[in-house]
């Protein structure tokens, strides 16, 4: 009888024995089986120790969170197979500088020469028939510094895009060259009366919503540019991305016109409206890419002609200068 | 020593292999469990939606549109009456996130377009009734002709789509905010047509 029972007694102890042996060997598979790696045991073996300790931390977590949700550092590690694949960029807004992303296959960062220049125009020599087309700017000059002083936008950037959208006309507007005290279609008749102030438009007699006065117009430009990258520009990366964002991302010139300068160093790079005739030796000749509503020149059956206006930074470059 | 001694022995055993066992069936399905790999959704938002098919619940984007605010009576003045309903509401659920604007982020987009969104500081939206969300940098004017077309229309989406949970995350009731889709005319009114 005592002879079956110590039977019994060994044949249980093996029974446990073999299911702790098994137990570990799963325990261990999944995590140095990495897919290939031939680099050694050793480092296998170290993946293999570190990702057994962070299970055992996950499974402590688990078991004592109770409900918690805890962070899955098996998944996060840098080892892990899973984080190779494309991945979103993660949410940035602690990042004050929205750019460059990650993902986008330009450099990542524009070195620029002159970190207290973000006009990067350092050295730069504007053709005199620029010059004398853009003198006429310096008449508003004290109205784009009292939008300055409110934005925070350069002057020269503010005098940049209204000579490309109403040619430094003091009766047209910043926004889309019209008249001042007609509608801006961009507004969308998003105004009212009951909300005033400096940089607002107005709601008009007629229906929709417009400006009356430079300094307002210039002012809402300012705030605007800003509202593209929630910040005044602080670098000639953020002004270019904000600028293109300006006018609307349609008129970059990389794969849609013969510009030779492609890739874009950066993003807005290649945008004819921010960039052209620019004295830089690589915008001097930009095209136009759409010669109708929603139709590129080229689905309309030509080559996008050369685009013969001043892009903003060229213009801000050469008041600048001029200013001097 | 005694039977009863073995038997209680025999019965511990016994119970120690049948918790044993419980325990290495637990942590091979803790494990199994572990060891699938989330795949990482080329989008910011649920994945499993083939680029030219980006859907968006009608509930969320059935916002409110600044065409629906009432104007005001020219007696009393001009434009938009900051009085409604409409205004009022759209304030309201502003309120809600203007501690957390700015909303910025990138993404590649199932198509492979690299997308940025901006939602800038409430100091910076255009007015406090109305959400600017700009999502850049795609051409809002690209040709329905252009093969690129689909592959832009869909990042647009992906890209509103995650406004929209966004939003929702952060108890916005997206019926009642009013929200304006880029700036110039042609990027509102391509965005609105994306949207339908």
């Amino acid at each position: 009888m005592k002879k079956n029972l110590v039977i019994w007694i060994v044949f249980i102890f093996l029974l446990i024995s073999a299911n702790i042996a098994n137990a570990a060997e799963s325990f261990d598979r999944p995590v140095i089986d990495d897919g290939g790696n031939t680099s050694g045991g050793a480092s296998i073996s170290k993946q293999a120790e570190k990702k057994r300790s962070d299970i055992i931390r996950n499974i402590l977590l688990d078991l004592f969170s109770f409900g918690e949700d805890s962070k899955n550092p098996t998944n996060s590690t840098p080892e892990s197979p899973s984080t190779s694949q494309p991945t979103p960029t993660p949410d940035i807004g602690n990042n004050n500088n929205l750019l460059p992303t990650g993902a986008y296959p330009s450099i990542t960062y524009y070195p620029q020469p002159d970190p207290n220049n973000i006009l990067n125009n350092t050295g730069l020599s504007y053709p005199s028939a620029i010059i004398s087309n853009v003198q006429k700017c310096l008449q508003n000059r004290g109205i784009y510094q009292v939008a300055s002083a409110q934005t925070g936008v350069p002057w020269q950037v503010l005098a940049g895009i209204h000579y490309t959208e109403g040619s430094c006309d003091p009766n047209k507007s910043l926004v889309s060259g019209r008249q001042l005290g007609v509608d801006e279609p961009d507004l969308n008749g998003n105004c009212s009366s009951q909300y005033a102030g400096v940089g607002k438009p107005k709601a008009l007699p007629g229906g929709g919503c417009g400006f009356d006065n430079l300094l307002d117009t210039a002012v809402y430009a300012g705030n605007h540019l800003k509202g593209k990258i929630s910040k005044v520009p602080e670098t000639h990366e953020e002004l270019v991305y904000s600028l293109a964002g300006y006018n609307g991302w349609g008129n970059t010139n990389c794969g849609r016109t013969p510009y030779q300068f492609c890739p874009p160093l950066f993003k807005g790079e290649d945008h004819t409206y921010v960039f052209n005739k620019n004295p830089d030796g690589r915008h001097e000749t930009m095209y136009i890419v759409y010669c109708a509503d929603r139709k590129t020149c080229r689905e309309l059956g030509r080559e996008p002609p050369v685009h013969q206006q001043y892009g903003v930074l060229t213009v801000a470059g050469a008041v600048s200068s001029l200013a001097l | 020593m005694s039977n009863k001694l073995l038997y209680l022995i025999i019965a511990s055993l016994i119970l120690l292999l049948i918790s044993v066992v419980i325990f290495s069936n637990l942590i091979k399905g803790y494990l199994v469990n572990r060891n699938v790999a989330p795949v990482p959704s080329a989008s910011p938002a649920p994945s499993g939606v083939a680029p030219t098919a980006v859907v968006l619940p009608d509930d969320m984007v059935k916002g409110q549109s600044i065409r629906n605010v009432p104007t005001l009576n020219p007696t009393k003045g001009l434009g938009l009456d900051l009085d409604s309903n409409e205004i009022k509401n759209s304030i309201a659920q502003i309120e809600k996130i203007k501690t957390k604007l700015p909303y910025k982020k990138s993404f590649t987009s199932a198509g492979g377009i690299n997308v940025d969104i901006l939602i800038p500081s409430y100091e910076l939206l255009v007015n406090p009734w109305t959400l600017t969300v700009q999502i850049m940098p795609l051409d809002y004017e690209i040709s329905e002709n252009d093969p690129d077309y689909e592959k832009t229309k869909a990042a647009f989406l992906e890209a509103a789509r995650d406004v929209f949970f966004w939003l929702k995350n952060n108890g916005v009731n997206t019926e009642q905010i009013i929200i304006q889709w880029g700036d110039r005319e042609f990027e509102q009114t391509r965005s609105e047509e994306w949207l339908r």
